[in-house]
């Protein structure tokens, strides 16, 4: 048995690499243990954005914004290329009623003290010259960000290493043993076991199963989002896009909006960002498929129709490639992050739905403070594994 | 979206496709062959060279005059054929989703699917390569012997394999000088009776040198060559030039995987065939019971035995949907099999039998 560790992360994807790191510039000794290979599940299989239009004035937005300014840092300390780019973003608007209820988003968030503002027909095509004319508004924050998740994770792989953090792919867990001396006993696969007093649950969409190890429940279902990418072709605009469409169906329950049966069916919204790659990522599906991460025609076909109805001009535009990842998504879209009741030292965090990469680092941080015992001046009770009770998902 | 049936879709109509197609239509399928070319054949028209192997191969007759007796046959048995058609994507082990002319996508069910999909240009990278007049040996080949048009009038061969000295020949014959052909390793690559024209041509060969950059205002005016020492290091100060407008890469090909991989089709690593090829029985099946592959794909050969291959993935399939009896298969099969061993053998054939028969070693191992 490998003994010395300070703590077991399971997940290799972007939240455990940055648990990881975190936990190893705090003298932590880390193993980060994955059943697959770099980048193989949702953090490769998504795009790049750190969004904060998409977030309801709450934790989520708060956190986002302490997100960017450790992103910021970690560019500085890094000193890597991590392909962070701050072209702004806009959710584009289609018909009086999405306006009325877009508006009244922005105020909320801009009482928050996010810059966003509600912009015209024309503004819009100012920076967006192949909006299609049905668009009448359209809403920007500057704010909104992006950066490359395969630069991060490769960065925080190199600088975790070389803090001494330990890092095994292709090794499942198969078993979580709590040991006589209170430490955990992580078994994998190829039949090696790690000891140490604590613990991290950081395996995304699969993390239900790795809790359920230990008995405990964590509410994380699987969401497919697929997405397709262009040819490298100029930039085409100079902001990146959403739709509010989708939005404010989340913000207003029970709006009507209209949506074709394939929309409805593959939960369809535009997420269209230029990748550090000058290709152009689309987006995206929302399924309930289980752990099926195939792409499908409909899928693919559906993000391709979707974008042509915003952005006619797509249609000269080749596609190179079509992936999906699984989005862990918890009942009340705020991730699980925290030491579960009972059960001490085992910890999870998971359950970032579409905001693992936006949400990295402040996870990782406040992982990494509530491991060391270093206090925090926020409470986080809205986020502890124990907040669902016996309360199944929606 | 149209939704269509079909026994078997083969896809690539290059020389294992088409063949894969013949066979499998002869066979009693009904068959849709699937190019995202204007023309069908893939690089078969554009060998203009007579080939090698025994008669049963059709040796001494050059590759466009095999394509057009191939033509014929695929027309005669009825196969149908779409071209300017985009295969993007295998779903479900059986459905075929296409793109035709650029304009629509219609999925096809098939029963089987032949991957035929051949191979890539190798590229070499050095400063100035994306200057115009730097292209593949097989761009420059298609201009000349298919679209008629010289790609330059001094040109530099990267590479002096049978690809570099066959499209070395055909632009000399085409009316290009061909200023120098260059190769990394100490020897030389191709067959002795390609290189042998190409030198009694006056073309000087330099073994242990490589193109170092390409200079010119706007398009390739010089190449810079340098030597090689032997651990493949750039010997400084050994730099010269030489005046062309043309380079034409010819450092071997990739099998053209996406599609098979993208399907689920298990790898297998091969270096001597290209690298990473989907790997299969000696029927040609993949790991996926309903997809089977040929030619180039299948590690990279050349045509003869790709026709060979296709011939017996298109039996393979059709056989497994009942078309044809057991004693026909049978006897088909043994003789097809004996016409790709034949190819395999001697020199050149025997490390590419050996490679093969590791892919259906792993094949069987694993399954």
């Amino acid at each position: 048995m490998a003994k010395g560790l300070d703590v077991v992360i399971v997940g290799g994807g972007i939240i455990g690499l940055a648990g990881g790191y975190f936990l190893s510039r705090k003298k932590k000794r880390v193993l980060v243990i994955d059943k697959g290979g770099f980048a193989d599940g949702a953090s490769g299989a998504c795009d790049d954005m750190i969004l904060f239009q998409s977030k309801k004035p709450g934790i989520n937005l708060e956190l986002t914004f302490e997100s960017l300014e450790l992103y910021k840092r970690l560019i500085v300390d890094f000193d890597d290329e991590m392909q962070f780019k701050n072209l702004g973003g806009m959710v584009l608007i289609e018909n009086d009623a999405e306006l009325a209820i877009m508006e009244q988003f922005v105020a909320e968030q801009r009482s928050y003290g996010l810059d966003v503002e509600v912009i015209g027909q024309q503004d819009a095509r100012k920076k967006q010259p192949f909006l299609s004319d049905h668009i009448i508004a359209s809403t920007y924050s500057m704010m909104d960000s992006q950066i490359d998740p395969f630069h991060v994770m490769r960065a925080l792989e190199k600088h975790g290493l070389k803090l001494g953090m330990g890092i095994q792919r292709r090794n499942g867990v198969v078993a979580i043993e709590r040991l006589g001396n209170g430490n955990w006993s992580v078994v994998c696969e190829d039949g090696s076991t790690h000891e140490a007093p604590v613990v991290v649950n950081a395996a995304g969409a699969w993390a239900p199963s790795i809790a359920q190890m230990v008995g405990a429940t964590v509410p994380i279902v699987p969401k497919r989002g697929q997405i397709v990418l262009s040819e490298r072709i100029p930039p085409i605009g100079e902001t990146n896009l959403w739709n509010a469409k989708y939005l404010v169906t989340k913000l207003h329950k029970g709006t009507e909006v209209q949506m074709t049966d394939e929309e409805r069916e593959l939960g369809l919204s535009l997420a269209f960002t230029r990748s550090a790659g000058n290709t152009y990522l689309m987006g995206s599906t929302r399924e309930y498929v289980g752990y099926d991460k195939g792409t499908t025609i409909a899928g693919i076909r559906g993000i391709i129709d979707m974008t042509l109805s915003y952005l006619p001009k797509m249609k000269d535009v080749g596609i190179v490639r079509a992936m999906a990842g699984l989005r862990p998504e918890t009942p009340d879209g705020k991730m699980i992050l925290g030491e579960h009741k009972n059960l001490d030292g085992f910890y999870t965090a998971a359950g970032h739905e579409g905001d693992g990469i936006a949400l990295a680092p402040v996870t990782a941080k406040l992982l990494s403070d509530l491991i060391c015992g270093n206090p925090i001046d926020r409470d986080l009770g809205e986020l502890s594994p124990n907040r669902f009770g016996g309360m199944a998902h929606e | 979206m149209k939704r269509l049936k079909r026994d078997i879709v083969v896809i690539g109509s290059g020389p294992a496709g088409l063949c894969a197609a013949i066979e499998a239509a002869r066979s009693g399928a009904a068959v849709l062959l699937v190019d995202e070319n204007a023309k069908i054949g893939g690089q078969l028209f554009k060998q203009i060279h007579k080939f090698f192997g025994s008669a049963d191969h059709r040796a001494g007759v050059r590759g466009i005059d095999i394509g057009e007796q191939l033509l014929r046959q695929a027309e005669e048995l009825a196969v149908e054929v779409w071209l300017n058609c985009e295969a993007c994507g295998i779903f479900d082990e059986k459905t075929v989703w296409m793109v035709r002319d650029k304009e629509h996508s219609v999925a096809v069910e098939a029963q089987r699917i032949i991957i035929a999909t051949g191979a890539v240009e190798n590229s070499i990278n050095f400063p100035g390569w994306t200057l115009p007049g730097v292209m593949g040996a097989g761009a420059a080949q298609t201009m000349i012997n298919i679209h008629r048009v010289l790609p330059g009038h001094r040109v530099l061969m990267v590479g002096s394999g049978n690809v570099g000295v066959i499209v070395s020949y055909q632009l000399l014959q085409a009316g290009a000088t061909v200023a120098a052909i260059v190769e990394a390793a100490p020897n030389l690559g191709g067959y002795g009776v390609h290189t042998a024209k190409v030198r009694r041509a006056g073309v000087p060969f330099y073994t242990s040198h490589t193109v170092k950059e390409a200079r010119g205002n706007g398009h390739v005016e010089r190449a810079v060559l340098v030597k090689l020492d032997s651990q493949w290091n750039q010997v400084p100060g050994s730099e010269f030039e030489v005046e062309v407008d043309t380079i034409c890469i010819a450092t071997g090909l990739t099998p053209a995987v996406e599609l098979a991989f993208g399907s689920g089709c298990r790898p297998f690593n091969s270096p001597p065939l290209g690298g990473l090829v989907p790997v299969h029985d000696r029927m040609m099946k993949s790991s996926i019971d309903s997809i089977y592959i040929a030619g180039d794909v299948s590690g990279v050969e050349e045509a003869s035995t790709a026709m060979e291959e296709g011939r017996i993935a298109g039996l393979s399939a059709a056989h497994s949907l009942g078309t044809i009896t057991d004693q026909m298969f049978a006897e088909r099969l043994e003789q097809l099999q004996h016409n790709v061993d034949a190819l395999r053998s001697g020199m050149f054939g025997q490390k590419r039998r050996e490679a093969k028969d590791a892919i259906v070693r792993s094949y069987g191992v694993e399954r």
